[in-house]
């Protein structure tokens, strides 16, 4: 049985079709990542995984249920999203936004509990968060706010995480930083994580698997080697690429060209 | 592990605000166009504690002055006040919008013109004097309905399309009171007054109108506030936390829409109430609805008893629109604190 | 001639010219001396001899303005509802053709204009001048607008007095205006007469039972205080303003008016509000004032107590009614 399913699946905004005819599976524990050019539809994709709201036609499965059927509170202790633009620039704390992470474990109307606070604790110690817990979130940097997003997935105890375009507002440093508290995590809990990518290399360096879409179709789906391949992609990004073989890893890497 | 660090100041600035509540009530009933020792003002509250038995050494005047003029119109002030800061914390943190009062999705001009049509259609009504406020209650809730139909899109309600929604309602309905007003002839000063807000010649039963609303409002509202709190880091991230968004905004919507109609519907529109004192509290306690709500309200109900006393005392025996009181009161404060803010950074 | 013709002769002549004499000084004492001269008649011409007017005529108004009346004036437009009260008591009803929709009274004023002007604060000048008229009386309108008026070269008047005295001397003066002398005289007298016989039977209630009054003119509590026209006739009736502390119209308060506990509650305004006494009786910190608890709470006739015209004794005797209805039966 695959964590997630995903059948047929088709959405039109409008006249305009998002989403055509989508399959793949997902397996659990994997590091999945889809890619395709601006407008291909892979937010729209993450958007209806995540739950957000139901395609047209198709069927999004999660362990063999229909997505539909979970209760919203169901699907948060399942699933955590990272959204690309990170919290907003709220006066809150850095350890008041991550206990928000709680929410869909507590009781209705419950305040969290010692052990949610250890748990917060761990987390943010984890990332190295600690010293900055009482800081306001507004004053933190793009990179610190992304890693506080983090820590709020990761205080959600999530069995998913979903990443859409995790890396789009960060430097090359935390980049790297973000991506490799992701894998950690994954590999301690064996997460599923789902990462929504616009930069090749580090799908070439993080996923095992990828989706590649072009115009709400699936161009590709398979292993990270079997889908970055040159030509197809040069095809689908319209623009030239080069493959070459990262020198320490070994994993597929791609080279931009100018005209 | 005991109380946090910040729930610990929470208890102390809200007894600190009770403290000041009870301080402002003894002033304020204290305080009248017709002078009244304060040592009788005193004995005359006491009067009526069931185990003391004092001797009446005042005039039926006198009592009446406290018990039935005065003492009525400071619970108004603090109910009232309590229900538009709580309303306006509610609305400022479900639109994401720090300059959302109760007022923005069109409720008080809904309520104006039930008022209106109250004093000009329905006069001789066997309802009498709970006529203009049942009439101004509905008219409230008949605009909010309004706006959630209007800005209701494949079963959400987004909050820019409310705001948009409330804009439109409050025009139309804002052109249909401007006609009635024109056309009414005598009843016209008395709606024009009436819209001003004022809490003169309020009794104890326009209380005990309000009393259930707000215990109602106040209970939902303190039980939302962590969900608050979840909903400031944006709708789509607080459904990924597992909330349902659209049933949380459309109740919190219409709880604090109940508690503004409510208020409106026995003393009028006053202003500046609902917008300065959640925002001037979010600027000293911060974002944190489980501080912010219980302050607001409390701070809310002090601000407009002193609104009223001031409303009532300044000219002898005339007295000021309240309208005019808060919003004197009210900007520099904030100014002050705005400024002082900034210069934090 | 014999002697017997000589004496009848001079007896009939004698007795014509005594017969004659009657009849002349008959005529003349027609225009009846007032038995109080009221003070202030500018340019009045002396009592005796003062039945008919003459024309080219001046006058001063209240306003100080000087209108020069060319003829008797038989086309009227009235904007004040006093005047025209005024106007239908000096027999001219006829030649009133311009009144306001608030000239309620006769109720034949407002059917037998020629035009009714809707709004009485600034009623349309082009149709006072279609209307042709040949005098025209204002009253509280805005300076602008009075402006307006005077420049459409018509006479106009302006009246506002406010104590009873000044509403005799206009009432005088309308009858110099229009050449009713002798009417506006006996309407005077009349009221006069009327006003005399309030104030001796008030004369003999004691201080001690004179009852203490609010005048309510407006349900926010506004009332009539020191030096209003109201206040006079309160005062003229036998009753204490308990606002005499406020000059003019003055706004009271609540507590002020429950400190005072006044016994009877006078209001003016059920004219053009419904259920006033309900509502004053309704509210809920009044009920142990002396006037809701002996149910003294008195719809005023609003015209009545605030037109300065003919009817404002009237108004007063009803004031006096209300207070002592055992002493003004």
């Amino acid at each position: 049985m695959s964590e997630f399913s995903i059948q047929k699946v088709s959405h039109h905004f409008g006249d305009f079709p998002v989403l055509q005819d989508i399959s793949f599976e997902i397996e659990k524990g994997e590091i999945f990542g889809i890619i395709g050019p601006n407008g291909s539809g892979k937010s729209t994709l993450i958007r209806a995984m995540s739950g957000l709201f139901t395609p047209d036609s198709g069927e999004i499965l999660l362990e063999d249920h229909p997505l539909a059927q979970f209760s919203k509170k169901n699907l948060a202790r399942r699933i955590a999203v990272l959204e690309q633009e990170g919290p907003a620039p709220l006066p809150f704390t850095v350890e008041q936004i991550v206990g928000m992470g709680r929410y869909p474990w507590l009781k209705p109307f419950a305040d969290l509990s010692a052990h949610d606070h250890q748990m917060i604790e761990n987390v943010l110690k984890n990332l190295e968060l600690w010293d900055k817990r009482f800081q306001k979130v507004s004053t933190l940097s793009g990179g610190q706010c992304q890693l506080v997003s983090l820590a709020r997935s990761m205080v959600q105890e999530p069995d998913i995480l979903i990443l859409d375009e995790p890396t789009t507002y960060l430097d090359i440093g935390h980049q790297i930083l973000v991506m490799e508290h992701v894998r950690h995590w994954q590999l301690e809990n064996k997460l599923t994580v789902i990462m929504v990518l616009h930069d090749l290399n580090l799908a070439g360096q993080y996923c095992h698997k990828l989706l590649l879409l072009d115009q709400g179709h699936v161009k590709k789906w398979g292993t990270t080697e079997e889908v970055l391949e040159e030509t197809t992609l040069t095809q689908v990004y319209k623009t030239d690429l080069i493959k070459i073989k990262h020198p320490t890893l070994g994993v597929p890497q791609f080279l931009l060209t100018s005209r | 592990m005991k109380s946090v660090p910040h729930l610990k100041k929470k208890n102390l600035i809200i007894l600190g605000l009770l403290f000041l509540l009870l301080l402002s009530v003894l002033l304020s009933v204290m305080t009248g166009s017709v002078h009244l020792p304060l040592g009788l003002t005193g004995k005359i509250l006491l009067s009526h504690l069931p185990f003391l038995h004092l001797e009446p050494t005042w005039t039926i005047a006198q009592a009446t002055i406290v018990w039935q003029l005065r003492l009525p119109r400071v619970f108004l002030a603090l109910l009232v006040g309590a229900m538009l800061s709580s309303a306006g914390v509610s609305f400022q943190g479900i639109l994401r919008n720090p300059l959302a009062d109760p007022y923005i999705l069109g409720i008080s001009v809904g309520a104006a013109l039930g008022a209106a049509s109250s004093m000009i259609f329905f006069r001789h009504s066997y309802l009498g004097q709970f006529s203009i406020p049942l009439f101004s209650f509905l008219g409230g809730l008949l605009s909010l309905a309004f706006v959630l139909m209007l800005s209701k899109q494949r079963g959400q309600h987004d909050r820019e399309t409310l705001i948009l929604a409330g804009v439109v309602v409050q025009s139309l309905i804002g052109a249909f009171l401007s006609f009635l007003i024109a056309v009414s002839g005598q009843q016209m000063q008395e709606i024009v007054f009436w819209m001003m807000g004022s809490l003169a010649n309020r009794s104890w039963s326009d209380v005990a109108l309000l009393v259930p609303y707000f215990i109602i409002g106040i209970l939902y509202l303190l039980l939302q506030e962590r969900d608050l709190n979840v909903i400031s880091l944006g709708e789509r991230a607080a459904t990924h936390l597992g909330m349902n968004v659209e049933k949380k905004k459309v109740g919190i919507l219409i709880i604090g829409s109940l508690l503004t109609s409510a208020a409106v519907s026995v003393v009028g529109i006053i202003g500046f109430v609902g917008l300065i004192v959640p925002h001037l509290m979010r600027l000293v306690v911060g974002p944190d609805h489980r501080i912010l709500l219980p302050v607001s309200t409390l701070a809310g109900a002090i601000f407009l008893l002193w609104s009223d006393t001031l409303a009532r005392n300044l000219l002898n025996s005339q007295e000021i629109p309240i309208g005019v009181i808060t919003a004197f009161v009210g900007a520099p404060f904030f100014a002050y604190f705005l400024k002082r803010s900034l210069r934090r950074g | 001639m014999s002697n017997k013709l000589l004496s009848f002769r001079r007896n009939t002549v004698s007795l014509f010219t005594l017969i004659t004499v009657l009849i002349l000084s008959l005529l003349t004492g027609c225009g009846t001396t007032p038995a109080n001269p009221p003070a202030n008649m500018d340019k009045a011409q002396s009592s005796e001899t003062a039945v008919h007017t003459t024309y080219p005529f001046k006058i001063t108004d209240d306003f100080k303005a000087e209108v020069t009346i060319p003829a008797e004036p038989k086309r009227i437009v009235s904007l004040v509802p006093a005047s025209t009260e005024t106007l239908y008591a000096l027999g001219l009803g006829d030649n009133v053709v311009g009144v306001t929709k608030y000239d309620d009274y006769p109720k034949e004023a407002l059917q037998k204009a020629e035009y009714v002007f809707e709004d009485s604060l600034k009623p349309n000048t082009e149709q006072i001048l279609k209307l042709n008229p040949d005098l025209i009386i204002v009253g509280l309108q805005d300076e602008k607008t009075i402006t307006a008026i005077r420049n459409l070269k018509i006479p106009v008047v302006q009246f506002n007095p406010q104590t009873l005295n000044s509403t005799y001397d206009t009432l005088l003066k309308f009858g110099q205006i229009t050449n009713k002398q002798a009417e506006a005289q006996k309407l005077v007298n009349a009221m006069q007469q009327k006003e005399k016989s309030i104030e001796q039977k008030v004369a003999g209630i004691k201080d001690a039972d004179r009852l203490k009054v609010w005048i309510e003119v407006d349900p926010n509590l506004f009332t009539a205080g020191e030096g209003t026209f109201l206040n006079e006739l309160l005062l003229k009736a036998g009753g204490k303003n308990i606002a005499s502390d406020v000059k003019d119209w003055a706004q009271y308060s609540t507590e002020q008016v429950i400190a005072k506990n006044p016994q009877v509650i006078f209001d003016t305004y059920s004219y053009y509000l419904p259920n006033v006494k309900e509502t004053i009786f309704a509210r809920p910190s009044w009920q142990n004032l002396d006037a809701i608890k002996n149910k003294r709470v008195v719809d005023l006739d609003s015209d009545m107590v605030t037109r300065p015209g003919p009817r404002i004794v009237d108004g007063m005797e009803s004031i006096a009614k209300a207070l002592y209805p055992d002493v003004f039966k």
